[in-house]
């Protein structure tokens, strides 16, 4: 390599980094500010045991306009959707109630729930969610305050496709404090409370999974 | 000269003549001094009319006694209590009936009672009654009466209809029908020389139908010719193919059986997988058309998300983020 060739190599790479520079003005990369907090949407039970039910696959839930993402949502008034100031959590929504779903009715029921990774599993059910509303709902001071958990299930069996079941359960819970952790702990009761109805919804129709 | 009757003839030709008079009196008031009678009520439902005390009580047909007393019946205002006295030797039993007739158009009534089985008890009082009570119906005549108003509002309704039914108008029309219909009869007369026709043709034609049918057997004949001859060639190509379908069918039987956990397993498994699968995809698709979109429209938003507001639980108010 000719010494030539190496100052046009210097030259071409000097260049790139003066152009890189100048976009600087155009792109932001953020600054340092405050990191947000993060929450966990956590099943306060068990885990699943050695279950020998019907082998039921947790679909991905898909969720209602404003709640992707990690963000909290908050309804305001007007049909005005926007999210908490610094907090987000550890996971987007769907996630976290697949999960929460998958455990609590396995550790409650003798079903074998398979969710993110099972889709190799032959499975006798599918179970699809769809997430209405997951949201904080401010009221016109805090004692007011509430959170609003809605979660419409659909249990479709795999051999003939057919649909067994498909209710809504939707709970409210006020916040019992101030402040993100308050907030928090109370869609973790909303939660507790949906995934009551569910499980006892759910030993009800499971069974049918094997039928057919 | 004094005239000397005889005291003794004179007293008992009075005293004839007194007796004489009581025999007469009983004989003409047809008193039956031997007699023995037994009252009884009978409660009619409507009116007596033509019934009066006195009037004559017959069973079947004999007279047994007379009415006594004509009133309303005590708890029932719409029926008519009759007291009749009757003679003790008829025989009123429970299933003994009374009935109000009328002698001819006159108008008398009187009550006509008919006969009971024989064996039947004998009536008696009921508790709360005076007497024993005879059960009564209403007679023809009654029924008659009562119905008579009826029949003759709907015979005066049906004569109108009458009327409206031959008026002028219809008959005419009446008598435009039977025209046409004399006309109609005339016409199927006259045409009784037409089906002598119609028959000859048929004659025709079935004679044509029996020479065709002789073509046709013709025509089988040479068809069974056909059948023989080159059929079995057709026959024989046909049976090659069916051969050569069903050593196909058997290699694709044999290769389902080799592999028949695996099909199942494709069946039951893996077709509602890709079904999933494909239904992901869509998804996929979709959500890289939107995100190519944003880029296209703002490349900096894509990056570091939209510039939307954030609620501050502290001041519970909202604030637009600054980027």
């Amino acid at each position: 390599m000719s010494q030539e060739n190496k100052f046009q190599q210097v030259l071409a790479v000097a260049g790139l980094s003066l152009l890189v520079g100048a976009c600087g003005p155009l792109i932001s990369f953020g600054d340092d500010g405050p990191a947000d907090t993060v929450y966990a949407l956590r099943y306060d039970g068990g885990y699943p045991g050695t279950n020998s039910g019907p082998v039921v696959f947790v679909d991905e839930p898909t969720v209602a306009e404003g709640l992707k993402g990690e963000k909290v949502a908050v309804a305001l008034d007007g049909n005005q959707l926007v999210t908490i100031d610094g907090v987000r959590w550890a996971a987007p929504v769907a996630d976290l109630v697949r999960n929460y779903i998958t455990r609590a009715l396995g550790h409650q029921t003798d079903a074998q729930m398979v969710g993110d990774g099972g889709l190799d599993i032959k499975s006798a059910c599918r179970l699809g969610a769809k997430i209405w509303a997951m949201e904080f709902v401010p009221g016109a001071s805090a004692r007011d305050d509430k959170v609003r958990v809605s979660i419409e299930l659909s249990l479709v069996r795999m051999k003939d496709s057919m649909l067994l079941s498909k209710p809504t359960v939707a709970k409210t819970v006020t916040v019992g404090g101030k402040g993100d952790r308050a907030v928090m702990d109370a869609f973790n009761m909303a939660m507790s409370d949906v995934s009551a109805e569910m499980v006892s919804w759910f030993q009800a129709s499971y069974r049918s999974c094997a039928e057919g | 000269m004094e005239t000397r009757a005889s005291h003794i003839l004179v007293g008992s030709f009075v005293l004839a003549f007194l007796a004489g008079l009581i025999a007469f009196a009983i004989w003409i008031a047809k008193v039956d001094l031997d007699a023995e009678y037994q009252d009884y009520d009978i409660l009619f439902d409507g009116s007596v009319s033509g019934l009066y005390k006195r009037s004559i009580v017959y069973y079947l047909g004999i007279p047994v006694g007379d009415v006594r007393d004509i009133t309303l019946a005590p708890h029932d205002s719409e029926k008519v209590r009759v007291l009749v006295r009757l003679r003790s030797e008829v025989p009123v039993n429970e299933g003994t009936i009374a009935r109000l007739e009328f002698q001819g158009l006159t108008g008398v009534a009187y009550i006509e009672i008919k006969g009971s089985p024989q064996g039947a008890a004998r009536l008696t009082a009921l508790p709360g009654q005076e007497r024993p009570v005879i059960q009564s119906e209403a007679s023809v005549f009654q029924e008659v009466f009562e119905t008579a108003p009826n029949l003759i509002n709907e015979a005066i309704l049906t004569v109108g209809r009458i009327q409206k039914l031959l008026d002028d108008e219809n008959l005419k029309n009446m008598a435009s029908i039977l025209e046409n219909t004399d006309r109609a009869t005339r016409n199927i007369a006259d045409g009784t020389e037409d089906i002598d026709g119609l028959v000859a043709d048929v004659r025709t034609v079935m004679a044509q139908v029996n020479d065709t049918a002789g073509k046709l057997g013709a025509l089988a004949d040479s068809g069974n010719q056909f059948m023989q001859e080159d059929a079995d060639r057709l026959v024989n190509e046909a049976v090659e193919t069916l051969k050569s379908a069903q050593r196909m069918i058997d290699r694709v039987d044999a290769l389902v059986a080799a592999n028949e956990d695996n099909v199942t397993q494709f069946v039951s498994g893996s077709l509602p997988e890709i079904t999933r699968m494909i239904m992901d995809l869509r998804s996929t698709a979709r959500s890289l058309s939107r995100l190519v979109s944003k880029i296209e429209h703002n490349p900096a938003e894509t990056l570091f998300g939209p510039n939307e507001g954030t609620y501050d639980l502290e001041s519970r108010k909202v604030k637009e983020t600054e980027q």
